[in-house]
């Protein structure tokens, strides 16, 4: 796909519905976008130990995440030297070597190669320390205060430099945590979506449909269920009869690389339960009693590090979003745990999930129902463009390199696809 | 994969033979619905589906979603099933009322004629930009017309009128239709649906078939096959399919074959005549309607069954409409949706129903034998074996038929499905 088409597919208030649909388009996404940004991969709290071992894949590639013997956290494509298998088959687990179940080859956890049976079948003329015979490393890993990510490029910029403004959305997390550190730990929600992956981020920075799609929930009888420990089973305000636009309210950031943050949902009260002030105590130790109230001052809802990952700072999650195919996406959701917190949030954090996000909850399903209907009402030849107009012209930069709109205002997908745009029209 | 050139279709498509590409091929999968069900007149839905302003149905055109739809004004309308706005299919059931459609994702509220009604915080979109833009507004289909209550959309501007393109197929609506006292047919009821690991051409193709009736439904076909009673008035009769010396009786019959892929089957023989009460009152408010001699003839069933290619059935025997939906190159979806004869009684409607159960149900007697057949072809033709499906029954046989203004190919020739492919050809750019 050349710059010429690639160019007619997105304008400022619009995505012509091709990016969602073909294929060939797709597989350049998997070269240009997952095959040189850099991908989260994954919490190094998910691999504690040294051979713990997650995998997941970046651009359809099979990687594994995994702790060496070191200490050090790896990402290595999940492939056997010999014949090309998949080495590693399980999700997450923990294993001195990685063993291909094929021929028996064996891999140390940093993935060269340990060891192959019958090993004199190989003349002198084959040099088994080749390392292109080994698990081979991916190009570039970084981590930022425990979240790594992997890019298949061997070059570009630092991944700070990558996550630019929404590091402060780690940041403000991390602090909430009173032993200064934040933790995966438990399982995951996995669903497959029948559709393409770019609707998800789109939903992850899309602010005006909440009160349609989840109106069973928000509308002013629809406690369904409480939100966090201590809530009794508040509402989200706003919707109780009065204009629509409190969502606006709540505003938007985007950033030029594609990163989005949507503002705090107004909340229905501190908690006053004795969990929480014990939660208040242990942070009081951290940071100093005259700063709780500012670090528990959420200032954001929720952060799309494009193309890959959100992190919800309300129910503390990492959502991923891997592509499989141009209509079929992976998401996995992992409850975000805050080390030195008491117990039972962790407890309340994981329930309050299954309400929300588990394969039959009360939120992510209806938004995985409107993917799919996008998926299947983009086949339609009649209308070709798929609408972003929402606040265009109307972001106004603020001083730390973002552009602020209205909550409602479509800036955040805006910015997605300038940043895609980019990405693809690249040299 | 190989470029799909106009030689390259040409080579798959002969007189005689189709290539197994033409089967399993996604790319001329792909092709088929730009330019088969991308450009024919597609069947939609029957009137009497939506006979309410707010009454609509939920289909496809190939693989495009649409709606069918009663507007406020009384006017039918076929309408693209995808916001406006961020494109997501707006109606998810297959059917209902409602005053207007609204989108689920964000809100946007659209007239059932299609026209965008109200977007929800109207306030920031730039300067400008015009809401009433009917481009953001649910499409129409670019053509709608009807015949009779059947309703046919065409997604090709340029498309001939329907009452052309159909020709003498208007025949076969009227053979159908005429059989009620007051000239009308209405879908009723339900609806059978099944989905088939197989390509929507096994299914069309099986719809001028009637070489396979003794083998492929032998159970019920056979001589001591008596599992049911056909219609309204029958005791148990039996469809002769083979006489006493073994030879098939459709060999009386045969298929006649009309322009763009439409073919009908010969209708069948039955031991017996309808008679009893029910059938008397109907035969009655017939000859009222049209006089003895018009009711006669509206009365005999002429043909087995008609397809109106690529995607409608009319099964005249059983009184039912049969839609052919691609799904991919190797899943199709059918429906059957029993039809009433206005003004008949009511008890034949439910023989229509019952009879549906029997013959086309998901566990029934008749259809479940041709959707093994589908799957075994579309499991068969995966083998590299033979590259060849053969469809040369009956070649050079054909004739023209002054009565039904078609070519008509006796016994059991393939006449219809090679006329099929001819349409296939034609639409695919190719003839």
């Amino acid at each position: 796909m050349d710059g010429r088409e690639l160019n007619a597919l997105v304008q400022d208030d619009r995505m012509h519905r091709r990016a969602f649909l073909d294929p060939a388009v797709f597989d350049a996404e998997m070269e240009r976008v997952f095959g040189r940004l850099w991908i989260y991969v994954g919490h190094d709290s998910q691999v504690a130990r040294p051979g713990d071992f997650l995998t997941t894949a970046i651009a359809r590639q099979p990687v594994v995440l995994c702790r060496h013997r070191d200490g050090s956290v790896r990402v290595l494509f999940n492939r056997c030297g010999h014949r090309g298998a998949l080495v590693v088959a399980e999700e997450s687990g923990n294993a001195e070597r990685f063993r291909c179940g094929y021929h028996g080859w064996t891999y140390h956890t940093d993935g060269t190669l340990a060891g192959l049976p019958l090993s004199d079948g190989y003349g002198p003329q084959v040099d088994l320390a080749d390392p292109a015979l080994g698990m081979l490393p991916v190009p570039q890993v970084a981590t930022y205060k425990g979240f790594v990510f992997a890019s298949l490029a061997p070059t570009s910029p630092s991944l700070e430099d990558f996550l630019g403004g929404v590091k402060t959305s780690i940041d403000e997390i991390v602090d909430r945590a009173p032993d200064g550190a934040v933790e995966i730990k438990g399982g995951c929600h996995r669903y497959v979506v029948h559709a393409n992956w770019k609707f998800q981020i789109e939903n992850l920075c899309d602010m005006y449909h909440p009160a349609f799609s989840h109106e069973s929930t928000l509308r002013a009888d629809g406690r369904q269920f409480e939100r966090r420990e201590g809530d009794a089973g508040a509402p989200v305000r706003g919707n109780d009869g009065r204009s629509l636009s409190f969502w606006d309210q709540t505003g938007m950031t985007a950033y030029t690389q594609g990163h989005s943050v949507q503002g705090p949902m107004p909340r229905a009260g501190e908690p006053d339960t004795e969990v929480y002030r014990r939660y208040r105590a242990a942070l009081a130790r951290r940071h100093g009693a005259a700063n709780v109230d500012r670090v528990l001052t959420l200032t954001r809802h929720n952060t799309m590090i494009f193309p890959s990952v959100a992190i919800q700072s309300l129910n503390l999650h990492v959502r991923t979003i891997t592509p499989v195919a141009v209509d079929k996406t992976e998401i996995r959701v992992y409850p975000l745990h805050l080390r030195g917190a008491p117990e039972e949030m962790s407890r309340e954090l994981i329930r309050y999930l299954n309400l929300t996000h588990a394969a039959a909850s009360f939120i992510q399903t209806d938004d995985v129902e409107m993917f799919e209907r996008q998926q299947q009402g983009l086949r339609t030849q009649a209308n070709d463009w798929v609408r972003y107009a929402r606040g265009l012209g109307q972001e106004r930069p603020d001083n730390e390199g973002g552009y602020r709109g209205a909550g409602t205002n479509e800036l955040g997908m805006r910015a997605q696809h300038r940043a895609w745009l980019e990405c693809m029209t690249a040299a | 994969m190989t470029t799909l050139t106009l030689e390259r279709l040409r080579h798959l498509v002969r007189e005689d033979r189709v290539h197994r590409d033409v089967y399993i091929d996604p790319a001329i999968f792909a092709l088929e619905m730009e330019r088969i069900h991308g450009r024919a007149w597609v069947y939609v839905g029957h009137t009497s589906q939506v006979p309410y302003p707010g009454d609509y149905v939920t289909t496809t055109i190939g693989l495009q979603p649409v709606i069918m739809s009663r507007h406020s004004d009384g006017t039918v309308h076929v309408l693209h099933n995808r916001c406006g706005h961020r494109g997501a299919k707006v109606l998810n059931q297959e059917r209902g009322s409602a005053p207007q459609f609204r989108c689920l994702y964000h809100g946007w509220a659209y007239a059932t004629d299609g026209e965008l009604l109200a977007v929800p915080l109207p306030d920031f979109y730039p300067a400008g930009y015009d809401l009433a833009d009917r481009r953001l507004g649910l499409a129409p289909a670019a053509r709608v017309e009807s015949y009779r209550g059947f309703v046919f959309a065409s997604l090709a501007p340029d498309a001939v009128d329907l009452r052309t393109h159909l020709g003498r197929a208007t025949d076969l609506i009227d053979e159908l239709v005429n059989r009620s006292p007051e000239g009308e047919v209405e879908v009723f009821g339900g609806r059978l649906r099944y989905e088939i690991r197989g390509n929507w051409k096994l299914q069309a193709e099986n719809l001028a078939d009637q070489y396979h009736v003794p083998f492929g439904h032998e159970s019920t076909a056979s001589r001591d096959g008596y599992q049911f009673q056909r219609r309204t008035g029958e005791r148990g009769a039996r469809a002769r399919v083979l006489s006493e010396d073994g030879n098939p009786y459709l060999q009386e019959s045969g298929t006649w074959a009309w322009p763009h892929g439409f073919n009908a089957n010969g209708a069948m023989h039955f031991d017996g005549a309808q008679s009893g009460p029910v059938w008397e009152t109907y035969r009655a408010s017939m000859v009222a309607a049209y006089g003895a001699n018009r009711a006669e003839t509206y009365m005999r069933v002429k043909h087995h069954n008609a397809l109106l290619y690529p995607n409608l059935d009319l099964h005249m025997l059983g009184m039912l409409i049969r839609v052919i939906r691609p799904v991919a190159v190797d899943r199709t979806e059918v429906t059957i949706y029993p039809v009433r004869l206005k003004g008949a009684p009511a008890e034949m409607a439910r023989d229509v129903i019952k009879l549906a159960n029997i013959t086309h149900s998901a566990t029934s007697l008749i259809q479940t034998d041709d959707v093994e057949s589908f799957e075994r072809c579309q499991a068969g033709l995966q083998s590299q074996g033979s590259e060849w499906v053969d469809f040369v029954r009956g070649q050079g046989r054909d004739a023209d038929d002054p009565a039904w203004g078609g070519r008509y190919g006796p016994i059991t020739s393939e006449i219809g499905m090679r006329n099929q492919h001819r349409a296939w050809l034609d639409y695919m750019g190719a003839a």
